[in-house]
C-alpha cells in the first residue's frame, strides 16, 4: 500500500475528468433552469423542476465519480486514434456535403472511407460503397417517396449563379 | 376464458398476409441484427423507424415487425455466442459458458438446436402469461392516478439504472443526462424555451430516433473501428443442427422452468434477461447439476438460460404494453415508436385498440413458430453471415443511420446531432456510463414530468399527493428497497473481498 496514491492517481484520472465534468454541466444546468420561471398558479411544479432534479442528480453523481474513481478505460493509441480521428472527419463531412453533392455520391463517398478505414480492399470497397447508396436512393426516393438531396451541384444552372 | 377468445380475434388481425409476412420478416431481420456484433436490435428498430412512418404502416403490423426484430434478436444473439463465445448482450453471457464448451468439443450442432428449442419453449411460455396477466394488470392499473405513474417511473429508472454497467453513479449520471436531454425545448405547459440556446431547431425538442442512433449505433462504428481486431474465428458446425430425442427429454424440463423463472424476472422492469438468466442457470444447477457437468458443456446449461432470457425479453412487454413504462433501452425505443404512431401504451390500450394488443400476442406465437422453424435449417446461412467481413458491414450501418436520420425531418442539421451524438455515445462508453438509462430517460422523461405536474396541479401544489395513496407508498417502498439491496450486496462483496 506504500505506493497506492501515486498508482492510483495515475489510473483513475478518466474519472476524475468525468466527475468534473458532470459537476460542472450539473451546476452549468442548474444555473440556466433560473431562467425559466413562469407565474402559473395552475402549475406549481413549472418548468424548472425536471432539470433541477438532473442538474442536482449530476452533480450529486459527479462528486461521487470524483471521489470514489474507478480504473481508467484502455483509451486507443496513435494507430488507432488517426483512424478514430480520420472516420470522425468522414462522419462531419457528411452532413456538410449532402446538399451539395447529393445524396448517393455523399453516402457513397463517405461509406468507401469508413470501408477503407475498416481495412477493405479499395476497389471491393468503392463498389460496395457506391451499389449500398443506389440502392438506398432506390428504396427511399422511389419505393418509400423520401426525397433526398439530389445536390445543389447537379441542380445549379450551368454559369447561373 | 374471455382472454382466449380476444387472442382468436387477434390471430385473425396475426394471420392477415402483410401481418404475417412482417412477423415473418422481423424475427428473420432480429436474427441477422443479433447475430452480428455491432448491430443489434436497438439498431435495427431505430433506423427501421423512420422507414415505417414513410411507408405509412399501420401501427399495428409495425408493432409486429417490431417486437419481432426484438425477440427475433435474442435468438440471432445465442447463435454468435455458442459459435463465437462473442455474447452480443449481457443475457446470453450465461449461454456462453455451455454453450462454448460444447461448440469446441464439436458439439455446437445440438447447442444451436437446445438453443431454438429453448427459445421456442421460454418465448411461447411467456406468451402464455402475456396472454393471461396483461388484461389483468391493465384493469388493476386503470387506477393509477398521475402520482401512482409517477413513482412507478421513478421505480422504472431506479430500477434499470441498478442493473446497467458496473457503477450505480455512472448509471444515474446517465439517467441525468436522459432527463436533461428530455426536457430541450420548448416546455409543454409553458412554451418556455428550455436549452434551446436560440436554435428554433431544437424548439420541438430532440428527437429520440436521432439521439438514439447516434448513441448506439454511431457510436458502435467508432467502437468497432478502434478495436478491430482481427476477425474471431468461426467454428465450423460439425453434424446436423439437430439433438437427439434423449437430449431433448434431459432438458426439456429445464426449459419449462427456465422460461417461468424468466418471465417472472422479465415483468420486472430493469432487471430483463440476463439477471434472469443468471438465476433460472443458478436454480437449475442447485436444482438438477447432480453430476456437476454445468459449465464443462451441458445441454441443460444452454437450454435454461435461453428459456429464460426470452421468456423475459416476451414478459418485459407486459410493463410496455398495459403501463407504459419501460424496463430496457430496447423497450423504451419499442415505446418510441410507438408513440410516434399515436399508440400511447398504458392500461387503455387492451380495451381501445384490441386489434394491436390482441393481434400483437398471437403474431408473437407464429413468430416464435418462425424462429423454430426456420433458424435450424438455415443456420448455415447465418454462419455464412456471420464471417462477412466487418469492412462490408459497419460502414454500411453508418450509410442506413444517415439516411434514416434524414428520413425524420429532411433535416442536415438533425445529421450533425446525430454524429455529435455518436461521439457523446462513445466517450460515454468508454468511461463505462451505460446508455440505456439514458435513453429510458429521454422516452419517459416527459411522462414523468407531466405526471408530477398533473398531480401536483390536482392538489394545488401540495407534494404529499405523491404518497398519498397506500398504492404510491408501496411503489415508493419498493423502489427504496431496489435500491438499497444493490448496495447491501456491493458492501458484502467488499467487505468478503478486503480480507482475501
Amino acid at each position: 500500500m506504500t505506493d497506492g496514491g501515486a498508482r492510483m492517481d495515475r489510473r483513475t484520472r478518466t474519472d476524475r475528468v468525468l466527475g468534473v465534468a458532470l459537476l460542472l454541466l450539473g451546476a452549468v444546468v442548474a444555473w440556466e433552469s433560473r431562467k425559466f420561471v413562469v407565474g402559473f398558479p395552475a402549475d406549481p411544479v413549472g418548468p424548472r423542476a425536471l432539470p433541477l432534479f438532473a442538474a442536482a442528480l449530476l452533480a450529486v453523481v459527479g462528486l461521487r465519480v470524483l471521489f470514489r474513481p474507478e480504473r481508467d478505460p484502455r483509451w486507443p493509441d496513435g494507430a488507432s486514434r488517426i483512424r478514430l480521428g480520420l472516420a470522425t472527419g468522414a462522419l462531419f463531412a457528411y452532413p456538410v456535403l449532402l446538399p451539395v453533392i447529393g445524396f448517393i455520391v455523399t453516402t457513397g463517398t463517405v461509406v468507401l472511407c469508413l470501408s477503407v478505414l475498416f481495412g477493405g480492399p479499395v476497389l471491393r470497397s468503392s463498389l460496395a460503397a457506391f451499389l449500398f447508396a443506389g440502392g438506398l436512393h432506390l428504396l427511399f426516393v422511389h419505393a418509400l417517396g423520401v426525397p433526398l438531396p439530389v445536390g445543389t451541384v447537379f441542380t445549379a444552372p450551368l454559369g447561373g449563379g | 376464458m374471455e382472454s382466449f377468445l380476444h387472442l382468436i380475434d387477434g390471430f385473425a388481425v396475426a394471420l392477415r398476409p402483410l401481418n404475417v409476412g412482417f412477423a415473418l420478416g422481423g424475427v428473420l431481420v432480429g436474427t441477422v441484427v443479433g447475430l452480428l456484433p455491432g448491430i443489434g436490435p436497438i439498431n435495427a428498430i431505430a433506423i427501421l423507424i423512420p422507414l415505417i412512418f414513410a411507408a405509412g404502416i399501420p401501427p399495428e403490423s409495425a408493432l409486429i415487425l417490431l417486437a419481432g426484430i426484438y425477440y427475433g434478436s435474442q435468438y440471432g444473439n445465442s447463435i454468435s455466442t455458442i459459435l463465437l463465445n462473442v455474447p452480443g448482450t449481457t443475457s446470453s453471457v450465461v449461454t456462453a459458458i455451455d454453450g462454448y464448451a460444447l461448440t469446441q468439443q464439436g458439439r455446437a450442432g445440438p447447442a444451436l438446436a437446445t438453443a431454438a428449442v429453448a427459445s421456442f419453449v421460454g418465448g411461447t411460455l411467456a406468451i402464455f402469461g402475456l396472454v393471461l396477466f396483461a388484461p389483468i394488470l391493465s384493469s388493476w392499473a386503470l387506477r393509477f392516478g398521475p402520482a401512482e405513474y409517477f413513482a412507478l417511473m421513478v421505480f422504472a429508472f431506479a430500477a434499470l439504472s441498478s442493473f446497467a454497467g458496473s457503477s450505480l453513479a455512472k448509471a444515474f449520471a446517465a439517467t441525468g443526462l436522459g432527463l436533461l436531454l428530455a426536457s430541450v425545448g420548448l416546455d409543454p405547459n409553458s412554451a418556455v424555451p428550455r436549452f434551446t440556446f436560440g436554435e428554433l431547431r431544437l424548439f420541438d425538442g430532440l428527437d429520440f430516433v436521432v439521439v438514439t442512433i447516434g448513441l448506439f449505433a454511431v457510436s458502435e462504428v467508432l467502437l468497432l473501428l478502434e478495436g478491430s481486431r482481427a476477425g474471431e474465428q468461426v467454428h465450423r458446425v460439425v453434424g446436423r443442427v439437430l439433438m437427439t430425442a434423449k437430449e431433448l427429454a434431459s432438458s426439456t424440463w429445464g426449459m419449462m422452468r427456465g422460461g417461468l423463472v424468466g418471465f417472472v424476472v422479465g415483468v420486472l422492469p430493469g432487471a430483463g434477461g440476463t439477471i434472469a438468466a443468471f438465476v433460472a442457470y443458478g436454480l437449475e444447477q442447485r436444482v438438477t447439476d447432480r453430476e456437476g457437468t454445468f459449465g464443462k458443456g451441458d445441454l441443460r446449461g444452454v437450454a435454461v438460460p435461453e428459456a429464460a432470457s426470452n421468456a423475459a425479453a416476451t414478459g418485459a412487454m407486459i410493463p410496455l404494453l398495459t403501463l407504459g413504462i419501460p424496463g430496457s433501452a430496447t423497450t423504451a425505443v419499442l415505446l418510441g415508436a410507438l408513440m410516434g404512431l399515436n399508440v400511447t401504451p398504458g392500461p387503455l390500450l387492451i380495451e381501445r385498440s384490441p386489434e394491436i394488443f390482441w393481434g400483437l400476442a398471437a403474431s408473437m406465437y407464429l413468430g416464435n413458430l418462425f424462429l423454430l422453424l426456420l433458424n435450424l435449417p438455415l443456420v448455415g446461412v447465418f454462419i455464412r453471415i456471420l464471417t462477412l467481413p466487418k469492412w462490408f458491414l459497419i460502414p454500411g450501418v453508418a450509410g442506413m443511420s444517415f439516411v434514416a436520420v434524414y428520413a425524420v425531418n429532411s433535416s442536415v442539421f438533425d445529421l450533425f446531432l446525430m454524429v455529435g451524438f455518436g461521439l457523446l455515445g462513445y466517450g460515454l462508453r468508454k468511461v463505462g456510463v451505460p446508455l440505456a438509462p439514458v435513453i429510458l430517460g429521454l422516452v419517459l422523461g416527459p411522462l414523468m414530468e407531466r405526471n408530477l405536474r398533473r398531480a401536483l396541479a390536482l392538489s394545488d401544489g401540495d407534494w404529499a399527493v405523491l404518497v398519498a395513496s397506500p398504492l404510491s407508498i408501496s411503489i415508493w417502498l419498493v423502489t427504496a428497497l431496489g435500491l438499497l439491496v444493490p448496495a447491501v450486496l456491493w458492501f458484502r462483496r467488499r467487505r468478503r473481498r478486503v480480507p482475501s
